[in-house]
């Protein structure tokens, strides 16, 4: 993800990399076979925080680092673009979003791309717009069915206690023997990673949030298990949630081995007059128009009320021959975001906008919790069996 | 290979299939000459349909039907005849010696009852889902099959179904590889989808039994809504939870030999059917089920919408390692074939060690130059049931089989029971906020 982000920074008009810092020794020299040997490269971030030559920083270390580095950063000055979930724990929130304000109106911005999409954006104006009516429920899911989409990422044939600092890796947590797999694979572990919460269903709710103008659910249930990817891993490659929303119900779904033959990620909004649905790159729009008189069940009553219930029936909803102009308008309309759109270029030319111009973004430290929150719940419900409640206007849970 | 599923590879003809079906569910020849009285009690819409196609079976005959409204025993006798008895106390069809069979399509409060008394009477029993509106009764229905022998069929006709037989086979064939979740769906988009029945001009206490429909509900003063939709209200029926969730347990259930989950959640709310209901009109449910002989762990979800902002639609996502199955007029099974090796993210790594890592995964997965035979099968087979299948016509077929050949229905009591207890339990969670855990298998909650 930070090579991702790195690529994206870089290719904006006035935006120069002037460090790198990562914990494989391999991963610093790609750094500067990739963009160029002038680069400051570190194992330790304080040295890149402490430079004068760094108006921000990307953090796109394992989750469990994201909430002391980001302090950090903003405590060193430094405008901050955070890889999602904002926090790995729910304890660790409120502490980023007041450092976001004791540090001088720092800019932080999250890594959820789809609040910059255009696709959420026309999703958010349709909705707005009234184009499905009254939203009663929503679905979001992301489905996937390879290996490395379920985080079995490479480990490199050099990797060792030489080329890792695993102990600076673990940072807090209890020390334990080098394990290469849990370095490379960190998302397989809830030491350092937050599962299909954290990394999945943290996207889908920025997404809906963003869509929606919610700030967040009320309640979260979630459950699932270790259906398919049995490698050691200590967290669930299937993940089931439902949360309740003020005017509607969520129903979130992961599945890392669902079966088919492409990932497939998107949204299905619910309305009393439509669907829409939307994918990475484009929004559809399913109206049904409602029922213009709400039909009968009388063939149990006897013949003679049957006939009167008909008269006093089409008194209330005359019968009329059909025209041309009663035929109900169904319509399924496609938009599709253009050529070359890439939500993720757009997501980071709306930080170094904010870097700017000093103006606040929109998926701010706020916006970070209140995705981060709800999806780290669906964890604690998981493993615990139990529902949770979250005040989304506090950010407590 | 059950005989109860070999007949599939034989055939494809409705007919020969449908016989197969009964022959391979009863020991004996069956002799349409076995005559079989059977009697209504609930004339509603359910109640109607079940009499139609109990009547449709060779040797059946309709000979009594009760209800508390009049007009329902008046419209009895001029579909069926007027020499029907009709009556509004269930009891006067229990004491009858002509009647073999009752179909109990009353609402929901008065399923335990009724049946109970009627196996009680020496009655076989087919009953409408849920079976039990209250998990407590649950045990009372079960115990009362076992105590009198009778044969009880509750009326999730899906369990007959040929199609759900078909997905039952491609299941146990390992079609989808490993299960993992299992998603169902009700949705619907109309008033009277919605249970905004039809309420008869002349509803009223001189034609409606009041007291008797209410019988085991809270006193309540007469409302004609409440007894013609009567769906809408807890003190009669069980929301959308019995009316369709049960439906969808009872299908998964038959086509996974699952017996139930261990822990049940429901969200959801009244969105908008604000009728003066006091059941959700929108409903989600997720269910924890726990590895067993038949079934790897899986999880179930459960949507019931009735304000879908599409048409109706209804069916299963059956998903697996290999593939996944949709069941719904048909069976559709779409095969994704495993990776033939896992890939790779090494752009991180420096050049030297993308390139040794390539060459050591190249020796473990070698590079094959593509041939037509490496082109992956990825298949969309679909089952469709002959034009016209009926299931509800051969869920009647098997009741009325088994009523002659007395071998145990597949959905009998506990059958329904394991259907009907998550489905309750569905309600409980949403209205008391909780979390629900269950034993399938003794069926009680924990």
């Amino acid at each position: 993800m930070g090579s991702g982000d790195t690529t994206s920074a870089v290719s904006l008009p006035g935006v120069e990399l002037a460090g790198v810092c990562d914990l494989y020794t391999g991963r610093l020299a790609r750094a500067k076979e990739r963009w160029g040997n002038q680069i400051f490269t570190t194992r330790d971030y304080r040295e890149v925080l402490a430079r004068k030559d760094v108006d921000a920083v990307i953090i796109a270390t394992p989750d469990h680092w994201h909430a002391k580095i980001t302090q950090d950063a903003l405590a060193a000055g430094k405008d901050v673009y955070c890889e999602k979930p904002m926090v790995q724990k729910i304890e660790q929130g409120q502490a980023v979003v007041a450092a976001t304000k004791q540090h001088g109106d720092r800019i932080l911005q999250v890594g959820s791309l789809y609040v910059s999409s255009l696709v959420y954006i026309k999703a958010r104006d349709l909705l707005t717009a009234g184009a499905i009516g009254e939203l009663n429920m929503v679905e979001a899911y992301l489905d996937r069915n390879s290996a490395i989409g379920a985080w079995q990422y490479s480990i490199p044939p050099d990797a060792s206690e030489q080329t890792v600092d695993w102990d600076r890796f673990l940072g807090t947590l209890p020390k334990r023997p080098f394990e290469a797999t849990r370095f490379f694979r960190w998302r397989n572990y809830e030491d350092y990673g937050t599962g299909v919460a954290g990394d999945l269903f943290v996207h889908l709710l920025s997404g809906l949030h963003f869509a929606t103008n919610s700030l967040g659910p009320t309640r979260i249930y979630a459950t699932g298990g270790i259906r398919y990817w049995h490698d050691g891993r200590d967290v669930p490659d299937v993940m089931l949630a439902l949360m309740d929303y003020p005017k509607f119900t969520l129903e979130l779904r992961v599945n890392l081995k669902a079966g088919l033959p492409a990932e497939n990620f998107g949204f299905r909004f619910i309305g009393t007059e439509g669907v829409m649905t939307t994918s990475y790159n484009s929004v559809t729009l399913a109206k049904t128009p409602r029922e213009t008189e709400p039909g009968y069940t009388i063939d149990t009553f006897a013949e003679a009320q049957q006939k009167e219930f008909l008269r006093n029936y089409h008194r209330q909803y005359p019968q009329q021959r059909p025209i041309a102009d009663t035929m109900r308008p169904e319509s399924e309309k496609v938009f599709t975001a253009p050529k070359g759109f890439d939500a993720h270029l757009d997501h980071h030319k709306n930080f170094f906008a904010a870097v700017r111009s000093r103006k606040q973004v929109v998926e701010d430290a706020v916006f970070g919790l209140r995705a981060a929150g709800p999806a780290l719940l669906t964890n604690k419900s998981c493993k615990e069996g139990v529902a949770c409640n979250w005040d989304p206007e506090r950010m407590l849970s | 290979m059950s005989t109860s599923r070999r007949h599939f590879l034989k055939s494809t003809a409705a007919a020969g299939l449908a016989a197969q079906t009964l022959a391979a569910q009863s020991a004996k020849p069956i002799s349409a000459s076995d005559h079989i009285q059977i009697a209504l009690i609930g004339a509603g819409g359910m109640g109607s349909g079940d009499c139609e196609a109990s009547q449709k079976q060779p040797g059946v005959k309709l000979v009594a039907v009760s209800d508390c409204y009049d007009g329902r025993l008046t419209r009895a006798k001029e579909r069926w005849g007027n020499d029907l008895f009709t009556t509004r106390h269930f009891e006067e069809i229990l004491i009858r010696k002509d009647v073999d069979a009752v179909l109990i399509a009353t609402p929901d409060h008065w399923h335990a009852n009724i049946a109970v008394a009627a196996m009680q009477a020496g009655k076989d029993v087919y009953c409408q889902k849920p079976m039990v509106q209250h998990v407590e009764d649950g045990k009372r229905m079960v115990d009362a099959q076992k105590q009198t022998g009778r044969i009880i069929q509750v009326g999730s006709q899906r369990v007959s179904s040929i199609v759900y037989q078909k997905a039952k086979d491609l299941y146990e064939q390992g079609a989808i590889g490993e299960l993992n979740m299992v998603e169902a769906w009700w949705d619907r988009n109309s008033a009277t989808g919605a249970w905004q029945y039809s309420i008869p001009p002349d509803a009223s206490v001189d034609t409606i039994d009041w007291e008797r429909f209410v019988g085991p509900a809270p006193k309540h003063e007469f409302d004609p809504k409440r007894i013609f939709r009567w769906r809408n209200y807890r003190d009669y029926g069980t929301g959308v939870a019995g009316d369709l969730f049960v439906h969808l347990f009872s299908g998964m259930h038959f086509i996974t030999s699952a017996i139930g989950p261990t822990r049940v959640y429901a969200a959801g709310g009244l969105r908008f059917w604000k009728d003066g209901r006091d059941v959700p009109d929108v409903l989600l449910g997720l269910y924890d089920y726990p590895k067993t002989e038949h079934h790897p762990a899986f999880n179930l979800a459960l949507r019931v919408n009735f304000v879908s902002g599409a048409g109706e639609s209804s069916g299963f996502r059956f998903v697996g390692s290999e593939g996944i199955m949709t069941v719904g007029n048909g069976v559709t099974i779409s095969k994704t074939p495993r990776e033939t090796e896992p890939g790779y993210t090494v752009e991180t790594f420096p050049k030297e060690i993308q390139k040794e890592f390539i060459k050591e995964y190249r020796e473990k997965y070698p590079q094959s130059n593509p041939t037509a035979d490496a082109i992956r099968p990825t298949a969309e087979e679909k089952f469709m049931p002959p034009h016209g299948y009926d299931d509800e016509f051969d869920h009647h077929r098997n009741f009325i089989a088994h009523i002659r050949s007395r071998k145990p229905v597949v959905e009998d009591a506990v059958f329904g029971f394991r259907a009907a207890g998550p489905a309750l339990l569905s309600n409980m969670s949403f209205f008391e906020n909780r979390v629900c855990n269950w034993d399938p298998s003794t069926m009680t909650l924990v």
